[in-house]
């Protein structure tokens, strides 16, 4: 289980904007092993779509790389390689599906692209939709618009599977579906993920859904990954402010929320003004002295395995940056 | 979509969009449906049969002459006589089969000029986009009937050199609009998840680009071909034209040069002008009906 | 003290199909309630039917009746002409759509489209006016400079603070608010639900706030009605209901729910979709999906009251246990 799947090495991903370069992913590091579910979570605009593009080589780093089973992606073959091997699920189900194309002529595409010998079409088409619950033959005959959301969603998935990857990447793949498909969706995921041993990656703004659904989680902040850990680690014991912050904005339905939280001000910076030194100093309510100026590194802090980016953490602070470290 | 969908829908933009029904229903019912689609259709229809079977339904050889000159309509010609005393009636028959195969091949060359550079443009954008679109731009520019005037002075005119010259000249405004909209659906998640599962340029464009432009290309190409009408007429009139052959604009021509209107021959002037009026009138009905059919389901698809 | 808002048997249909299918409401001053349910339950039209906003394609009947604390005589919302309730809406009741974060006008200030919406309804000086606007701007947590700003020059965030700006131009003693947050970041949507909750304590606002969410419904209402095809199913205390559900429908929807700091594993979902209004089931709408759905499921079940304030649509309310569900292939039709 703990074979790394696919590996980014400071990735930095710059796009232009009005005012210079917008740095979209500024030295990203991540290990995706195999058979884990990954999610990544933060705020629109944090650069997490960028970060599964940039995995998937849809778009060319600035610097940095990724690799899948140690090899680097970046020449046409390992690409090639990259496409067969890691499947990516997109977010809004009514544009995900090219409304011209039946359901079958979508499952079989990818194994068209790929050149899968024609002979093993029908029989993969068959058990991705049977594995996406789709199993009515008369689906394969329908329209995009005459499936609903939910439905359409579940297509995506099959046509995801259809080449039988080693991973998928995941991108808010059911914030636009209603609760109960969603449940519905959901349940698809993990159990596939269950009975064909997939590493997925699980891309998402909201906290709780990735706090049940995956085994680690890295939080990203303005194209940075903040803190990362064991999902319950990160979630229930947060260490970066920023995640706390998060955490306690989250609304809870029993229990009765209401009461006074302390949340965040201001919002999200441009990505090509990036502040100087911690990029979370100026909303970061517990900021002290050096944080203008440093850029901190991922460091342990709390669980094993649990690693922030603040200045509270580093070691040289030991436990006594300006406002004490809550264990 | 539910109709509590389409309440808030009505106040506010639609967020995710549901896409329309494909093509093959609708555009079935436009034709037959409604009375404008059957009326535009009928229209076309018949002079289609007429341009097909017109020598063979004229009573007289369109090009014989005869002493019977200028003569008004009577039980022997329906229509009245040239000033050559040719039959007007089997010039009128024959003169349509010059408009509808002007008529589309100058629209299917505008259309698949215009569809090449668009997609190539939108698609690839950068460099080749920027030289696509300022050559679209040349040819935007250019006031189209002076231009059509000097090419056809240039080169010898024929028939070819008529449908060459009317297509050049309006492939521009073609391009244009696939240009925008494979701007669009360039964005799609579809077109990237066809590149997330290794498609290449060529199959995207083949598979995922141009079967969704194509019904904006068919609504806009058929608009060509009632410009590409008015554009033979116009430029058979100005002597431009093929004078081997017969045309509405042809007719027009020698009517006018001839002294009819002043000598009162109005069966050698009206009928040709009242032909070439009712049928870029009915491809334009159709063309407006297409075209409204696919604007609001690209508004639709843009969610 | 009459209720500020009393909705009785509302009913809208579309073609002779019900969308709204007897919805009784009241609201009292300075209440806030919420409006539950999945998309194509019928909480927007129920919305837009206060404000007489509904498509000329829908049918609406039923008795609305409003009595603003700043009205003469109570308001009857249903038998009014169009020309009457456009003296009514912003005034007494405004709404904040949903997606309203893209509806302002892109080419206008947004202090213009501000004073625009109040000189519509009242009659006021440029001074006056201009104060006012700084009011609500402030009022909203923006400060009043960036009210000559354009609306693309502003963050989601703050649009969506215009947006509330805008519902309480006229000081109305009701807003709807329909899916105020949704697209909106955690922080973001947290900050917006905290501004909609010290609004009601400074101005006296009662709030209709309608979401699918239910956590964000938890934390500023004070009743929820939980809506399904076109009918509500369970309402109450926002805390009772919650944590004591009594309809099938509330009990496996917040069971879906993940909640931080408890059991980790996903709840089996709840099987099918939502029913089309042109075919609804007979008897209970939620019976084709319900787990615990017998015989006597194919008879309508009353909305009534079975505890401290709690009504509930289902025969077998109250329940004091949920009995355990098999496998969710026992029930219904997936995909």
């Amino acid at each position: 289980m703990s074979e790394t799947l696919m590996e980014v090495s400071d990735l930095a991903v710059h796009f232009k904007a009005r005012k210079g370069a917008a740095r979209a992913l500024d030295g990203v590091s991540l290990e995706w092993r195999r058979g884990e579910i990954l999610g990544v979570v933060g705020e629109s605009g944090c650069g997490k779509s960028t970060l599964a593009r940039a995995m998937l080589a849809l778009v060319k780093p600035a610097a940095g790389e990724v690799s899948l089973n140690g090899t680097p992606t970046n020449g046409r073959g390992s690409v090639r390689e990259l496409r067969r091997r890691v499947q990516m699920i997109f977010q809004d189900p009514y544009q995900t599906l090219n409304p011209r194309q039946r359901v079958r002529a979508i499952v079989t595409e990818p194994l068209v692209v790929q050149g899968v010998p024609k002979d093993q079409h029908d029989a993969r088409v068959q058990r991705a939709m049977e594995d996406v619950g789709l199993t009515a033959e008369r689906f394969l005959t329908r329209y995009p618009h005459q499936l609903s959301g939910g439905q359409r969603q579940r297509v995506a998935i099959a046509a995801a599977l259809v080449l039988e990857p080693d991973g998928l990447i995941c991108d808010e793949p059911v914030s636009m579906l209603d609760a109960s498909v969603r449940s519905q969706i959901l349940a698809v995921l993990v159990e596939l993920q269950r009975r064909r041993d997939l590493a997925l990656v699980f891309i998402t703004h909201d906290l709780s859904l990735a706090w049940s659904l995956c085994d680690r989680i890295a939080v990203m902040y303005l194209g940075r990954i903040v803190e990362q850990g064991m999902a319950v680690d990160v979630i229930e014991r947060p260490k970066h402010p920023y995640t706390q912050a998060l955490v306690t904005a989250i609304p809870v339905p029993t229990a009765g929320g209401g009461g006074e939280r302390e949340l965040l001000k201001g919002e999200l910076p441009d990505a090509a003004a990036v502040p100087s030194g911690c990029r979370f100093h100026p909303r970061c309510p517990r900021r002290f002295e050096p944080c203008d100026r440093v850029d901190p590194e991922l460091t342990p802090a709390g669980q094993p395995d649990q690693l922030a980016a603040c200045l509270l953490y580093e070691p040289t602070r030991g436990r006594n940056g300006a406002g004490a470290a809550d264990g | 979509m539910s109709p509590e969908q389409a309440a808030s829908a009505a106040l506010i933009p639609a967020e995710a969009a549901i896409e329309a029904p494909t093509d093959e229903g609708g555009v079935r019912h436009l034709l037959l449906g409604t009375w404008r689609g059957r009326i535009g259709l009928g229209i076309v229809a018949f002079f289609i049969f007429i341009a097909i079977f017109g020598s063979l339904l004229a009573p007289y050889d369109p090009n014989a002459s005869s002493l019977d000159t200028l003569a008004p309509p009577s039980w022997s010609h329906i229509l009245g006589t040239t000033e050559s005393g040719a039959d007007v009636f089997s010039q009128l028959l024959v003169g349509a089969r010059v408009s509808i195969v002007v008529g589309f091949a100058a629209a299917l060359i505008s259309a698949v000029l215009g569809s090449a550079v668009g997609l190539a443009g939108g698609y690839f954008g950068g460099w080749t986009d920027r030289s696509l679109d300022a050559l679209e731009n040349w040819f935007l520019v250019i006031p189209t009937l002076p231009l059509m005037i000097v090419l056809a002075r240039i080169l010898n005119p024929s028939l070819w050199v008529l449908i060459a010259v009317i297509g050049l000249t309006s492939w521009a405004g073609t391009g244009r609009i696939v240009r925008a909209q494979v701007f669009t659906l360039r964005e799609r998640a579809f077109v990237e998840r066809a590149r997330a599962l290794g498609a290449g340029d060529v199959y995207i464009i083949r598979k995922h680009i141009l079967p969704n432009t194509l019904p904006l290309i068919f609504a806009n190409t058929v608009l060509i071909v009632a410009v590409a009408i008015l554009s033979e007429a116009a430029l058979s009139f100005l002597g431009l034209g093929d004078p081997t052959r017969i045309s509405w604009g042809t007719m027009l021509e020698n009517a006018f040069d001839s002294g009819a209107p002043s000598a009162g021959a109005w069966w050698y002037v009206i009928p040709p002008g009242l032909c070439i009026t009712v049928l870029v009138l009915a491809v334009s009905m159709l063309g407006y009906l297409f075209e409204e059919y696919v604007n609001p389901r690209l508004k639709e698809q843009e969610g | 003290m009459s209720a500020l808002l009393d909705i009785r048997d509302l009913r809208v249909t579309h073609n002779g199909h019900p969308i709204v299918d007897g919805v009784d409401l009241r609201i009292e001053p300075g209440e806030a309630v919420g409006l539950a349910g999945e998309s194509g339950c019928g909480k927007t039209t129920t919305a837009l039917s206060v404000m007489r906003l509904l498509p000329s394609s829908l049918r609406q009947s039923g008795k609305i009746t409003l009595t603003p604390p700043t009205a003469r005589k109570p308001i009857n919302i249903d038998r009014r002409t169009e020309r009457g309730m456009s003296f009514v809406r912003w005034r007494h009741v405004s709404l904040v759509f949903q997606g309203a974060m893209n509806s302002l006008d892109p080419v206008q200030r947004v202090d213009a489209q501000i004073a625009e919406a109040i000189r519509l309804h009242d009659r006021i000086g440029s001074k006056a006016l201009r104060a006012r606007i700084d009011e609500l701007l402030t009022t909203v947590g923006l400060t009043p400079s960036l009210g000559h700003r354009y609306a693309h020059q502003l963050s989601g965030g703050q649009r969506q603070r215009v947006m509330v700006a805008l519902a309480l131009a006229c000081s109305p003693s009701l807003v709807i608010a329909d899916e105020p947050t949704t697209a909106l970041d955690v922080v973001m949507q947290a900050q917006v639900l905290q501004l909609l909750e010290r609004l009601r304590e400074e101005l006296g606002l009662a709030l209709i706030l309608i979401s699918h969410d239910m956590g964000v419904l938890a934390e500023t209402c004070d009743r929820i009605a939980i809506m399904y095809a076109g009918r509500i199913v369970e309402t109450g205390p926002v805390r009772a209901v919650l944590s004591s559900p009594q309809h099938p429908y509330t009990k496996r929807l917040l069971d879906s729910l993940p909640v931080i700091g408890g059991d980790r594993g996903l709840a089996s979902p709840i099987p099918g979709a939502p029913p089309d209004p042109s075919a609804m089931p007979e008897g209970c709408r939620f019976r084709p999906r319900c787990p615990y759905a017998k015989d006597q499921c194919r008879t309508d079940p009353p909305l009534r009251e079975v505890g401290a304030g709690q009504s509930a649509a289902c025969h077998f309310a109250p329940w004091t246990e949920w009995p355990a569900i098999e496998s969710a292939e026992a029930v219904g039709a997936r995909g």
